[in-house]
Formats: C-alpha cells, structure tokens, sequence
C-alpha cells in the first residue's frame, strides 16, 4: 500500500553557521558560494522515496539574528524535526546551543525530533570538538550529527536520520526498518546525495 | 570625499578583518567576473527565474518601457535638474510628484529623485555640505566615530557580502566598506533601532545609485517611515501583517478565504517581503519601481505589492492547460489539483508557490503551514 507522508522541519541556529547552506544542499545538492542573509522564513521542499514511499520534506529555514528568535518559533512550534546548527569554528555558536535547545523544549512540540548539526567540518579552524558536542547532546538528549554544507558531506544523513525518527515517533509500535533516502534517477530535482 | 579612516578603531579593525576573511576563504565573493545585464546584475545567477523564462515567457515583464519615455525624462529634468529644481516635497507638489512617480523615473535620474522623494537632499546639503565649507565636521563622519554595540558590528559585518552578491557592484571591498560604514552610522545614530537583517536591502539599493554620505541621508529619511519594521521585538512586521491580512480579504476575498482555509496566513510568508521591501521578490526594475513608490507613498506600496503578488500566482491556473512540456517546475505544477479557490501560485518566489501546490493537492496543510 503506497503511504504518503508530510514531514516539516525547521532550520534554526544563530547567524550565519549555515542554514540556508544546509538546505540548499539538500534540496538541490549543490552549494552556492555568494549567498542572500534570511530574513523571515523560506520554505522549500523534496521529495523522497524511502522503501518506495513517497515522502515529502517541508522545509522552513529560518534567519538567525537575536531579533527574529521570536518569530522563528512560528515555524518550529508545530515542525516534527528540528534542525538546530551551529558552525564548529565559531565557539560562540556552540555555546547559544543550551539556549535554544531551552527554546525548544519549552516552546516546540514536545514530541519533535531535535538534531543538533555542526557545519563546516570541512573548514581547517574548527573549534569545536566533535567530543565537546557529543557530550551536550548526550546530556541534553537530542540527536546530533556533524555536516559540511560545502563538500556535502554528512547532509543527506541528518534527513534520513530524521525521517526514521519521525516515523518511530509516529508509529511507536510499528517495526520501523532502517532508512536510506532511495534516488530517483530520472527525476533530476531529487538528485540528493 | 574620503571615508576610510574616520571610523572608530573597533569598527575599522571589525571590517578589515571580515574583508580579510572574505579575500581568504571566500574569494568568489570579491570575484567580478561574468557577464551582467543592464542593471550591473550577474545573468544566469537565478535558476527560478531561468525557469520561468522556459516555460512561461509571456509572465516575464517587458523591460525598459517607462524608463525611456521622452516626455517622462523631460519632466523629471525639469524637476531635478531645471532652472529652479524642486528641493523638497511640499504640500503643493505632493501630488504631482507622486503622480509622476507612478509614471516612472528614468533610471539615470534616479539618484536625484529618489533623494527627493525621501527629502533628504536639504538635510544632506545642511549636515554634509556646508561642514564640509566651514571645513568642520560632518554630521555623517560624526556618527562614523561614534562607538556601537559589538553585536552591531558582527552582524552588519556578516550580512555585507550576503545583501547583494548578485550585482557586480558589490564584488568590490570599497563598496563592501561602504554599505558597511552606512549602516554602521545609522545604528549610532538610532541605538533603538540599531541594525536588524532586512535593513542592508534598502540600505544597498541606495548606495548602488548615489554616494555614499548622500546615501546615507536618503536611507535615514527611509527608516523614518519604516523604522519600525526593524525595531527590536519587529512590531512593524506584526502590525503590517495585520493589516495586510484584513486588506487582502477586502480586496481578493477567494485568495484569502483560500489562504484562511489553508492557515498560511500573513505572518508565516509576508515577513521577508515587508522587511526587505520586495527587493528580492521581483525582477530588478519592478523592485525599483515599487521601493520608489514607498518613498514617495509609504505603507500602500507595500500591500499592493503583497496582493499583486497572490494575484499574479492565482492566475497561474488558467495558464496551467497551454504547457504541456516536462520541466522541473510544470511537473510541480501539474500535480496539483484545482485548489479551492481557483489559487496557484507564479511569479512569486517559487518556495511560497511551492506552499500552495502542496497544500492544493492534499488540501490540509497541517506539514506546510507552521501553524497547522
């Protein structure tokens, strides 16, 4: 029987670490090196197929600025997965993480999937150790990967981690097989990955 | 006259650093290579729009007709560069100049009319001007020295070569510093305001067309009107969407009672649009033609600009039959099922008309809509 299946998730984080960069990748698996600050939310979308069912991701990427904090949570208060990133040469980044995930916690839905995402692991100066974030996440009890927007390493993982977490989350009894986000070949808006 | 070393210490080293940075990691942003369009803009930089000249060329606007009127050109000479030019809008010529507004202004005369329109060109005369004679200092170099917060300075610093890369204009470190020390002077001199993203849109549009220090004034008469939209808790977004919400029932009830329906509602996808007053939402010329409209009009711009943008996307249904060609962007649109309301969305920022086609074809946009 074919399923099919909404997922919204929203893109938060402070300025500049890369939120655009992330969806860009995902959506359309490339990277744009002159990029546009967000103001407000954009909203993009894709679908995939995992297990041959059709699956759409909404995405709402959302600005960074302090300013906007309150507005962005329009667009996470009802999202299943939230994306929170923060850049791994920026320490600064790192260390707004406890606030938002507060943020989160108190305003978000409480059943939502957070990963917490470093960007930029393609960068020389990184700052932040992958050992540092694992603990926060493990004490904070969110999902947490590591990503590079640019080389597009680790982007396509963060969205198959969250579709299988959705659907445990949506289906908590059903046996809930591993997911890996199938291409579609002759389709070239799904090339991801 | 020069700007370059007249800003206080923090603020000058803050920018040296980020054009070092730029120079080093990201030198695609300093790079002005590559063909551009009338406009100074780089071709072939948007794929949405690409798209569209495919498949839907007639939906593309037609360029240059109202810039290069003769009749127009000479009125606006008269205006600006005659024997008496008009220095300020007053009550007697209000409604002359907004008239002539609307009809179009030249592109080369932009510079002196959009000053007008904004009355900045006395204050600029009174603040830079005549310092500069009695050879004291400006009012605009005044604010460059001034200190700002720290949080300021970083965030104007990253959103610099993130407001225009699509202009050749903006490859360039001296113009990069140049938009950097206007909106580093505005936050001195509004610390309420400061700066808030959305703000460098106006601000770089400005300054692509005039001098720096006369930039500056025109965009601090700007921020009169709007400064609010960029005030600390955003409470201009919040009003305007309210607004915009009960004239846009007034005025296309089917787009709204589908919008209702649907719960996207103002505050989910007008918010870019207000806050970079449609710089990015259109092609360049209509851009222009709607930022000098809202010097010279004010908040009515806007929300034409909002309803002519759902219009435009609810006549896409019609359209829809004469395409039968497989491109990305028609295989989105045919999926979707007549929506109520007859609404589909085009010329509009695809991610938005993406909404709707969404939304249509299950007609329940609890995953689209964040409020649902």
């Amino acid at each position: 029987m074919e399923s099919s299946r909404n997922i919204k998730v929203a893109l938060v984080g402070d300025t500049q670490v890369g939120k655009t960069s992330i969806s860009t990748r995902f959506i359309y698996n490339r990277f744009d090196f002159t990029p546009v600050s967000t103001t407000g939310g954009q909203y993009k979308k894709k679908i995939i197929f995992v297990n041959q069912n059709q699956v759409q991701i909404n995405i709402w990427d959302t600005a960074g600025q302090e300013r906007f904090r309150a507005l962005s949570e329009l667009y996470y208060r009802s999202a299943s997965a939230i994306i929170l990133v923060y850049d791994v040469t920026r320490m600064e980044t790192f260390l707004n993480l406890k606030y938002w995930i507060g943020e989160l916690r108190a305003k978000g839905d409480k059943n939502a999937v957070i990963v917490m995402v470093g960007n930029k692991i393609d960068a020389a100066e990184r700052v932040v150790s992958k050992a540092q974030a694992a603990q926060l996440a493990a004490e904070e009890k969110v999902f947490y990967k590591e990503a590079s927007a640019l080389s597009g390493e680790s982007v396509c993982e963060i969205f198959n981690l969250i579709v299988e977490q959705v659907q445990i989350m949506q289906n908590p009894t059903e046996e809930v097989v591993s997911v890996k986000i199938q291409e579609q070949k002759d389709k070239k808006w799904f090339a991801c990955c | 006259m020069d700007y370059d070393n007249i800003m206080d210490e923090e603020c000058q080293n803050a920018l040296k650093e980020r054009l070092l940075l730029l120079r080093e990691i990201k030198p695609e942003i300093l790079s002005a290579e590559g063909d551009i369009d009338e406009y100074g803009f780089f071709k072939n930089m948007d794929k949405d729009t690409e798209c569209l000249k495919e498949v839907f060329p007639q939906f593309l606007p037609q360029e240059g007709s109202v810039e290069t009127n003769p009749e127009l050109e000479q009125q606006w000479q008269n205006i600006l560069i005659g024997p008496s030019p008009i220095k300020m809008i007053k009550k007697d010529n209000k409604d002359m100049l907004k008239e002539l507004t609307r009809k179009g202004i030249p592109n080369h005369y932009r510079a002196l009319a959009w000053q007008l329109l904004n009355n900045s060109i006395v204050l600029y005369e009174e603040n830079e001007v005549k310092n500069q004679q009695q050879n004291t200092q400006t009012t605009y170099c005044k604010f460059l020295t001034q200190k700002i917060p720290e949080r300021a300075i970083i965030q104007i610093n990253k959103d610099i070569d993130r407001t225009q890369p699509r202009l050749q204009f903006y490859r360039s470190e001296d113009h990069l510093s140049q938009l950097f020390r206007m909106l580093k002077a505005y936050a001195a001199y509004d610390p309420d305001v400061e700066y808030c993203q959305g703000m460098a849109f106006p601000a770089s549009i400005l300054l692509y067309y005039m001098p720096e220090a006369e930039a500056y004034w025109s965009f601090s008469q700007l921020m009169r009107r709007c400064s609010s939209l960029y005030a600390d808790d955003l409470r201009g977004v919040m009003q305007r969407q309210k607004v915009f919400r009960i004239l846009l029932k007034e005025a296309e009830p089917e787009i709204y009672n589908h919008l209702e329906f649907i719960r996207l509602t103002p505050d989910i996808y007008s918010t870019g649009w207000f806050m970079s007053l449609f710089l990015n939402q259109f092609r360049f010329n209509v851009s222009l033609r709607i930022l000098e409209q809202f010097f010279c009009e004010g908040d009515k711009t806007l929300y034409r600009a909002g309803i002519a943008i759902l219009k435009f996307a609810s006549n896409f249904q019609r359209l829809k039959l004469k395409y039968k060609t497989a491109t990305d962007l028609e295989y989105e649109f045919d999926k979707c099922s007549k929506p109520k309301g007859g609404i589909s969305l085009l010329d509009m920022p695809m991610g938005v008309a993406m909404i709707f086609i969404q939304s249509s074809k299950s007609c329940s946009a609890s995953n689209s809509a964040p409020n649902g």
